[in-house]
């Protein structure tokens, strides 16, 4: 069990020696989806970093002294562990999401295993550069979120991936930034048009063009999108039937030109020296 | 071993009833974190969804380092539970005519959940920020100066009165011409009770009994507060009360709606059309 020892969790040299750093595996680093370009890897790690702290209280200093003693002591901040179920992903929380443990209000009694869940109402958002209605599943801090930025498109467009984290807002904001993008917005009236794109427009110097094709897709899903443009980019398939159909005539035209060509140098010229020619071994090849 | 379990039972004095078994001793020698302390910590959108306290510290990991396993006793957790309340509150200026809330223009302050329920999601108003004051400004300085309402429940019973239709049941043989009691007596009967100088008919006098008056409709005006002029649409009815000779009468607003005199035509049928743009407004 040598190699374990040499793992930087079974030993402390975590910041000492870079050497001992083994990467842990994940579905980015191989596989189809290393290929995968830098945008996409971007937005991943947009997706993959630290949310803000919804059910818990946050420990932001490192260290505190006792008034005391004078004694400093670490600090660290440990979340509780997070349950995201299918239903999250449909509707709009907010961050909020399941926490699974223990209860133990009466000491002299065993604990009790729980789930708080945050509390759910049906309502309905107005996304004004869709301008498309949805109803869904939403807690009291989605609405409180949602009347702090003014509106639910600032509410999408200014908070990152990792806060939002269900798929529904996702792709929601992925549908917003393309239509921002390529200037097509749903509007009848040409009027509200250009006011709704000016008021929004802003947002497009936070986010590349690039970036936005790649933003809010999983990662089946954009492998599924690299693997369609090199597709496109090659051009249409043909099929092999009709080639090898070009390279039959083409055989069969030169055979008939073959034919032609030795009748009419017999013609021209003598028999023997056409012989010779032919068996000549010092002849400069053409 | 029973024996000893039965032992320990009887021996934990400390113990509900003395029966209970208590399993980790060692456990006993924990308390309960105070919660109500921890309440002021909180974010405001922290307040209404479970927010969790561990009982058991969990031991320093080395910096940056990985995360140790965690022991059962470190996924107990104790809720904050801040006591009831509301939203905090925000302000909303209105862009359409709320019945019982106010005109456009109005400036409202209300708790965020309702604002965001009533008010916002279908668009009746706008967040009250800087640069909607800017884009709405004309509007508000209209109400600021003159409000188009004598008070907010005028607003509310104007529209009820428009969406009003009044019999009035005329004689059928005795002669008679509309005055303003036979108004004051049909409002009464549709359910509204006013005095008679809030009533205005229509110029031009109206005689019966007249068959080709039967079932034909004329506009006449409340005033509320001596400020609002509200249009009510009526109708003329001939009664009598022999059940051989009554005649039938048709439902409310059910065409054809035509009016007394042709030249009243138009003011008829825009009371019927306003009718409809207000039924809208539902609360």
């Amino acid at each position: 069990m040598a190699h374990r020892r040499l793992l930087p969790e079974n030993k402390g040299l975590y910041n000492v020696n870079p050497l001992y750093y083994i990467p842990k595996p994940h579905s980015l680093n191989d596989g189809i989806a290393k290929n995968l370009p830098k945008a996409y890897k971007k937005y991943y790690e947009e997706l993959m970093q630290k949310p803000t702290a919804v059910h818990h209280i946050p420990v932001k200093e490192k260290y505190q002294r006792d008034p005391e003693t004078g004694v400093v002591k670490r600090l660290q901040d440990d979340p509780p562990a997070l349950i995201y179920p299918k239903a999250f992903h449909r509707g709009l929380w907010g961050g909020a999401a399941v926490i699974k443990g223990f209860s133990h209000p009466h000491l002299k009694l065993p604990r009790i295993p729980r789930y708080w869940i945050p509390k759910l109402e049906i309502s309905v958002v107005y996304s004004e550069v869709l301008d498309l209605f949805i109803t869904t599943a939403m807690t009291k801090r989605t609405i409180q979120l949602i009347n702090k930025h003014y509106g639910f498109d600032h509410y999408l467009l200014q908070t990152p991936a990792c806060d939002l984290r269900s798929d529904l807002a996702l792709k929601i904001k992925r549908k917003i930034l393309l239509s921002l993008d390529k200037k097509e917005l749903p509007h009848t009236d040409p009027e509200k048009r250009d006011q709704v794109y000016n008021t929004y427009k802003h947002y497009l110097q936070k986010y590349d063009s690039e970036y936005i094709q790649w933003y809010g897709l999983k990662i089946h899903e954009a492998v599924q999108k690299m693997n369609f443009e090199e597709e496109k980019a090659q051009g249409p398939i043909e099929p092999l039937k009709h080639l090898y159909r070009k390279e039959l005539i083409q055989e069969l035209v030169d055979e008939q030109n073959q034919k032609l060509e030795p009748q009419e140098a017999a013609s021209s010229e003598g028999t023997l020296s056409s012989i010779f020619t032919r068996l000549n071994p010092f002849k400069k090849s053409s | 071993m029973f024996r000893a379990l039965a032992r320990q039972s009887v021996t934990s004095t400390e113990n509900l009833c003395g029966r209970i078994f208590v399993r980790h001793a060692s456990l006993l020698r924990q308390k309960k974190t105070n919660t109500e302390k921890l309440i002021p910590l909180l974010d405001e959108t922290q307040l209404f969804i479970p927010v969790v306290h561990r009982r058991h510290a969990v031991p320093l990991r080395p910096l940056n380092g990985p995360y140790k396993k965690l022991r059962s006793r470190h996924h107990i957790y104790e809720q904050i539970q801040p006591p009831k309340q509301k939203l905090p509150e925000i302000g909303v200026i209105l862009i359409k005519d709320v019945p019982g809330k106010g005109v456009k223009g109005t400036r409202l302050s209300l708790p965020g959940d309702t604002a965001y329920a009533e008010f916002l999601a279908p668009q009746f108003a706008v967040y009250d920020n800087p640069e909607n004051e800017k884009k709405y400004a004309s509007i508000i300085q209209k109400v600021k100066e003159n409000t188009l309402f004598s008070t907010i429940t005028a607003q509310k019973t104007s529209r009820i009165l428009s969406q009003l239709m009044v019999f009035f049941y005329m004689n059928m043989k005795t002669p008679w011409t509309v005055e303003k009691w036979h108004a004051r007596v049909a409002f009464r009967q549709a359910g509204i009770i006013l005095q008679e100088e809030c009533i205005e008919l229509p110029d031009r006098p109206i005689n019966g009994p007249d068959p080709e008056k039967e079932g034909k409709h004329f506009v006449s005006t409340v005033i509320i507060n001596g400020k609002e002029r509200v249009p009510v649409l009526c109708r003329i009815n001939h009664y009598i009360n022999d059940e051989d000779l009554k005649l039938p009468v048709l439902g409310h607003f059910e065409p054809p709606i035509e009016p007394v005199f042709d030249e009243d035509r138009d003011k008829v049928k825009s009371v019927v059309d306003y009718r409809s743009e207000i039924i809208r407004f539902k609360f």
